[in-house]
């Protein structure tokens, strides 16, 4: 079936409107499509969205994570081999990191990674038939934030849609919340995050703002937001 | 695939919150999760969800040789099967050490409990007897699985009916006679945390299981776990703790017997669809949503902006502005017509939060339009462990054990009355192998034999 942007899709549904971009511009396929000979594809079910110009891709509930280059991911170190560290940041694959690439790590001077550690970083090289490789450095060499994150706190694993959702601008979660409950967060495009407030009952009522995110509108997450910090200012 | 590896923040948060009281799913320590028992359309099929956790029983039986030793006893086989499906860490075919343990305890529970009269399955004594088979598959794996699969386990056996079979070869139906039961309860040392979620059962010190009746009788008791040793009193406590709970179990499980039993006999349809409310667009949405507000008093009045709870492309918005938002369970919220409110199906017994659940669905006809069975019973066990708090007078015990000398005595006529009013599993022939005296001496000395066990 031929689709428009804003129609729910299914796979197979061939999206006849980004053919007809003109073949000298630019366009781009994001999640859930795939070029077929002529056509344009979907490949998952969702919504189709475009963002102007020419920008197009599926918004699909997702819990399995495929790792797409540039993102940034937060990850478990699950193990140390020579000079690699495996994180398992929840794709089919486990991702390697040389131990290098940190900022100011030299040969001599390794970065202190242990077992267990959990880890903001950016994916270098993710490709269908290869395994996925993380960096904790920007293309400066600096660390820009990434890297071994505190050893308290809580990880918790969402699905990506809430992610995507509470990244995207427009979201008021954690700024809301940010005003009023100081914490530290670590959101990765994989579907996990960290997070680490002043307390434990803070950081577990965030987490779970952050999980009940998934399937209300905006104005509720506002409304939510307000009702957390009255609650917890009550209960202190 | 290996299991994943746990972090260390989330090693080190869990037994932090829990050593302030906090759980991650807003429960207190000795509170268990929504537990929901569902007959299926077979008989002796049952699905159990304990939370997230989901598993599956289904009975079944055939004719088979008697073991030589026990040649008029029946058997009872137990298998429970950890597939994919429930975690991805679970193997077909290559059994974790968790996975043997799970299978073994329940099996040992089961048949310690003698919840099912073997001796009743006997059709030709040394030839023929049944044996009765209890699968029981994990769905999906969040924590508490034992206790999950124990549940499941007995209901199905309580739901199954052996064919009656006579010599001639004519089969009828009937149900077989099960009647105590256990439900082993899981809690944690030290900070004592019952049905543990699964971050919570994997950053445990230890744990204790504890498989009991509904008439306070200890049928298992397993310690696990490399913590400190487990003192006498805890395990007593934890007892106490699995013995209210096993009393609420039991009492839920014959209550959804009973509705099963009579939607069997008004021919109105039963089984797992019926469980399941269509009505609703977010029906399979993810239990996650049960948020830890709920501890902190809070009350989400949905009215402000239920209407915009419709996810885009199900629900017109047409149709939201009469409608009126009715809390229907934990984690869930309907959109009624304003003058056509549903009755409550069940309140709201904690002010868990109804964030975000989405308006009934438009997507089906009408003529669909059954009213959800309302099954979401809830099991709030508070652990009020009141030391005088005597069990329920066993209403019917079928206890066969050829180690202890019996003298077997029908009940008269008046003493059948009294029993057949109590006892809700009624069968046509009640033949009840024990004198009443004769029974509390036999428990009498189980009991003194499970104190010694636990004072090693």
């Amino acid at each position: 079936m031929k689709v428009k942007v804003g129609d729910v899709v299914v796979p197979g549904d061939i999206a006849e409107e980004i053919s007809r971009v003109k073949s000298e511009t630019k366009c781009v396929l994001g999640p859930g499509l795939r070029r077929f000979s002529e056509n344009v594809i979907v490949c998952k079910s969702g919504i189709f969205r475009k963002k102007n110009p020419n920008t197009y891709w599926v918004d699909s509930h997702q819990r399995k994570y495929i790792p797409v280059r540039g993102e940034s991911v937060v990850g478990v170190v699950v193990n140390k081999s020579g000079d690699i560290f495996k994180v398992d940041i929840g794709a089919s694959e486990l991702a390697s990191l040389a131990y290098t690439s940190f900022e100011g790590a030299t040969k001599k001077n390794r970065p202190d990674v242990k077992l267990g550690d959990v880890l903001y970083a950016k994916l270098k090289i993710a490709s269908l038939d290869m395994e996925p490789e993380l960096e904790c450095v920007d293309s400066k060499g600096k660390q820009s934030g990434m890297g071994v994150v505190a050893d308290d706190g809580f990880l918790f694993t969402c699905s990506i849609n809430v992610v995507r959702k509470i990244l995207s601008p427009k979201c008021p979660l954690l700024k809301t919340l940010g005003k009023e409950i100081p914490h530290e967060i670590a959101v990765g495009m994989n579907g996990k995050v960290w997070l680490k407030a002043r307390s434990i009952k803070e950081t577990i009522a965030l987490a779970n703002a952050i999980l009940a995110t998934e399937y209300i509108t905006n104005e509720e997450t506002n409304a939510m937001c307000c009702r957390i910090i009255e609650a917890l200012q009550e209960v202190n | 695939m290996k299991e994943t590896v746990l972090s260390t923040c989330e090693k080190e948060f869990v037994p932090k919150a829990i050593s302030e009281g906090r759980r991650l799913d807003s429960r207190n320590l000795l509170e268990y999760r929504k537990l929901q028992i569902v007959y299926g359309g077979d008989w002796g099929c049952c699905m159990v969800s304990l939370g997230k956790t989901k598993v599956l029983a289904q009975a079944s039986c055939e004719i088979q040789q008697p073991k030589s030793t026990r040649p008029n006893e029946g058997i009872l086989f137990v298998n429970v099967e950890f597939s994919p499906m429930g975690a991805p860490h679970f193997e077909i075919g290559r059994p974790t050490d968790a996975a043997v343990q799970c299978n073994r305890l329940l099996e040992k529970c089961l048949k310690e409990s003698r919840c099912v009269d073997l001796e009743s399955l006997c059709i030709v004594a040394d030839e023929k007897v049944w044996q009765v088979r209890v699968d029981v598959s994990i769905l999906n794996h969040d924590g508490a699985l034992v206790d999950a699969a124990s549940i499941a386990a007995l209901a199905a056996l309580a739901h199954f009916r052996r064919p009656d079979v006579t010599l001639d070869g004519e089969e009828r139906s009937s149900r077989a006679r099960f009647s105590s039961s256990f439900t082993p309860s899981s809690p944690y040392l030290k900070n004592v945390v019952v049905d543990p979620a699964v971050l919570e059962e994997r950053t445990a010190e230890a744990q204790i299981v504890v498989g009991i009746n509904a008439y306070r009788e200890l049928t298992a008791l397993h310690l696990g776990g490399t913590g400190s040793p487990a003192t006498n009193q805890l395990v007593m406590h934890c007892a106490s703790l699995a013995a209210v709970r096993a009393m609420e179990v039991v009492r839920m499980m014959k209550d959804e017997l009973a509705k099963d039993a009579e939607a069997r006999v008004q021919k109105s349809p039963v089984g797992f669809v019926q469980s399941m409310d269509l009505e609703k667009v977010t029906t399979l949405s993810h239990e996650a949503m049960v948020t830890a507000l709920g501890q902190l008093n809070m009350n989400v009045k949905m009215e402000e902006g239920g209407g915009d709870a419709a996810s885009e492309g199900s629900v017109g918005e047409s149709a939201v502005n009469d409608m009126i938002v009715e809390s229907v369970g934990e984690n869930s919220a309907e959109l009624v017509p304003e003058n056509d409110r549903r009755p409550k199906l069940d309140a709201v017994a904690l002010c868990v939060d109804t964030i975000g659940s989405g308006g009934p669905s438009t997507w089906g006809g009408k003529e669909e339009d059954e009213e959800p069975s309302s099954e979401e019973e809830e099991v709030q066990v508070v652990a009020q462990l009141s030391p005088s708090s005597k069990p329920k007078p066993p209403v019917e015990e079928i206890e066969l054990s050829e180690s202890e000398e019996e003298e077997i005595h029908t009940l008269q006529p008046e003493e059948m009355n009294l029993d057949k009013g109590l006892e809700d599993q009624s069968d046509d022939e009640i033949m009840v192998s024990k004198q009443n005296t004769a029974q509390k001496k036999g428990r009498k000395k189980r009991k003194k034999k499970n104190g010694d066990n636990i004072c090693k």
